[in-house]
This record gives C-alpha cells, sequence and structure tokens, in this order.
C-alpha cells in the first residue's frame, strides 16, 4: 500500500513539523547544558544514545526510526 | 463512518471521555484488564475488578450509545508473584462466560522475568482450554523489543496457537515486522509522547499494508488521550487515503479480529 502523496509532496506537508522537532531537540540540549550541574548529566548513557539517534538520522540508509528504536533497546543476550 | 477503539481503560477515564468518544462516532470500545498504578493487595482485588469491567462500565457506556467490552487477566505488573497470579487464574473462567468478555488480555511481559513468562504461559493454555482470543501487551520503552521476541518465540514454538487469534498491542517499527511476517495481529497505540505518533502509524500502514492491522490510544490512568484514535484517522485522510481504506483500518479490521469471539456486535461494512 504506497503512499498516495508524493515525495515532494510529503516534503511540504512535514517541513515545519521536522523543523520544529530539531529545534525543540537542540533547545532541549542546551538547557541541560546550561543548568547546574551539566557535567554529570552530559555523561548519562541516555544522552550519548540520543546523539548515536542523531546520526542515525543523518545516514542515506532508510528504516531510521526502525534502527533509533533497536538502539533504544535493551541488548539481548547471545544465547537462550 | 463508525469507530471502533479496541483499547481504552475507562476504569480511569471521566465520563467526558464517553461523551467526547461518542460525539467522534466510536460505537464500541474494549477495555482490557491491567495494572491499576498501584499493586492490587489480594486477589479479590482483582475479583472486583473483573466485576467492574465486565458488568459496570458496559452500562457507564451504553448511556452514550457505545458498546463497552473487556477482556480478562493477571496483567504482566502484577504477574511476578506465581502464587498469587495462581489463585488469579483460578477465578477468572467464571468471567470467560459472561456475554462482553471477548478473551483473555492484555497478558504480556512488563520487565522480561522468568516468573512473568511462567504466568503468560499458563493463560495462553487458559486461552486455549476456553478457546478465548488473546491480547498480549508487549512491554514499554527499551524492554519492547526483546520481551515481543521472547513471546514470539513461545507462541511459534508452542504450535497450538492460531495466529489469527492473537493481537499483539503497543507495536513499533522494530517489533510490527516480526509479528505481521508471522501471521498475527498487531496494534499501534499511539500516545502523546511514547509509543507512536499518528504519522508513524500511518507510515507503518503504508509500509505493511491494513491487512491484520488495528490501531488504538489505549487511554488509561497516565498521559493518554482516547482522541490520539481519531487525530491518526485524520491523519491518515490528510495522506490521501480512501474512505474506504480508513473505515477498513478504523473500523472492519476490529469487527473482524474481535468478531471471532462470537461476542462483539458491530459488523464490519463489506
Ligand atoms: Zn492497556
Amino acid at each position: 500500500m504506497k503512499s498516495p502523496k508524493s515525495a515532494p509532496e510529503l516534503l511540504d506537508q512535514f517541513y515545519l513539523h521536522i523543523r520544529s522537532a530539531l529545534i525543540e531537540t537542540a533547545a532541549a540540549f542546551d538547557r541541560i547544558q546550561a543548568a547546574e550541574g551539566a557535567d554529570s548529566a552530559w555523561q548519562d548513557s541516555r544522552l550519548e544514545e540520543l546523539r548515536e539517534a542523531a546520526r542515525i538520522i543523518q545516514e542515506e540508509e532508510p528504516e531510521r526510526a526502525r534502527r533509533i528504536l533497536e538502539l533504544w533497546s535493551v541488548k539481548e543476550e547471545a544465547s537462550s | 463512518m463508525k469507530i471502533i477503539e479496541p483499547h481504552v481503560h475507562m476504569i480511569a477515564r471521566t465520563v467526558q471521555d464517553y461523551e467526547r468518544m461518542a460525539r467522534m462516532h466510536t460505537v464500541a470500545i474494549c477495555e482490557p484488564a491491567f495494572w491499576a498504578g498501584y499493586d492490587r493487595t489480594s486477589p479479590q482485588a482483582f475479583h472486583d475488578y473483573f466485576t467492574h469491567i465486565s458488568e459496570f462500565e458496559p452500562t457507564r457506556a451504553a448511556q452514550y450509545l457505545i458498546d463497552h467490552y473487556c477482556w480478562i487477566c493477571i496483567n504482566p505488573k502484577e504477574a511476578e508473584d506465581v502464587a498469587f497470579s495462581r489463585e488469579v487464574i483460578s477465578f477468572m473462567p467464571e468471567f470467560l462466560s459472561k456475554p462482553t468478555v471477548l478473551g483473555v488480555g492484555e497478558i504480556g511481559l512488563n520487565k522480561n522475568t522468568r516468573n512473568e513468562m511462567i504466568i503468560f504461559a499458563e493463560q495462553v493454555e487458559l486461552a486455549l482450554k476456553y478457546d478465548q482470543l488473546i491480547w498480549i501487551h508487549t512491554p514499554h520503552l527499551q524492554d519492547k523489543l526483546k520481551g515481543t521476541r521472547m513471546m514470539l518465540d513461545y507462541l511459534e514454538g508452542h504450535g497450538g496457537v492460531d495466529p489469527n487469534r492473537v493481537c499483539f498491542d503497543h507495536t513499533e517499527e522494530h517489533t510490527l515486522p516480526m509479528l505481521h511476517e508471522k501471521g498475527y495481529w498487531t496494534a499501534m497505540t499511539v500516545y502523546p509522547v511514547t509509543k507512536n505518533s499518528p504519522e508513524r502509524v500511518i507510515d507503518l500502514v503504508e509500509k505493511f499494508g491494513l491487512e491484520r492491522m488495528i490501531v488504538d490510544a489505549s487511554g488509561d490512568w497516565g498521559p493518554s488521550d482516547p482522541a490520539t484514535l481519531h487525530d491518526t484517522l485524520f491523519q491518515m485522510r490528510l495522506r490521501g487515503h480512501s474512505d474506504r481504506e480508513v473505515e477498513t483500518l478504523f473500523y472492519n479490521n476490529p469487527c473482524v479480529f474481535l468478531g471471532q469471539s462470537g461476542k462483539f456486535k458491530p459488523q464490519p461494512t463489506f
């Protein structure tokens, strides 16, 4: 079941949403960095996972959402 | 167009939600048995809860011309105590025979522990013994992928479970594909922050098609909103899909899955 909309139409439809999500993300990083205790928060592994997600967004490879959710999942044991 | 809300915990919602859903053309809703936000102190508390969702909520819903159905189970968040859970399971059959109870759910995993898995398996057996549909809760956030795989592996290894009679709920991009491929029903929950957004649900539908796909808002006692189901319907229309396709996802599909119970009254339009 393909999208009835073309890619340029989808870009028009979602451009402002994407822009908003990115500026909110940037501002939230700034907020955390500017506050007291920023050094320890900056070491939190959750922030590193968020940075890694931002890297995935920039890749050419598709299925970014799936790959980001996998990155945010507990690692499964090799056996059992 | 009529809408079905396949997952909402009305015990935690006000009458204004019934009113809003009625105004948004919701004609039937389903309430799976789940955690109350605190651990219940006795198995008897579950008996009272099951009575509430199978007898009282339908009368509240009826005032808004909404059919209320429910699912019965010991939920994964309270399944860690095996002996306690078995006491609850012992009186589930008396509820499964009630006219508005659709099956066993929402069973599943929370922290993916051994005990949770034992109680999950025992409730799958109960569902099979009483020929009931199964509604599965998949864990939250970072535990979702592992827990979904554990339950899928269990059901695939079991051999006696018909995937067409099982729905996995709260699926996302990383868990839906493996379930869809094996023939299970998959539900996508739209939450304001965690789980899916309306946009991502329609992305998944465009990628995997309409077959065996369900959408719900899972309104409960936390940050959630029954209207996110309707936001998703609107998103599907904005994305250019036909009314027929929209009706399939938000009305006919739940009718088909839930209709297998023999108790669900709304009929598909095709
Ligand atoms: Zn629920």
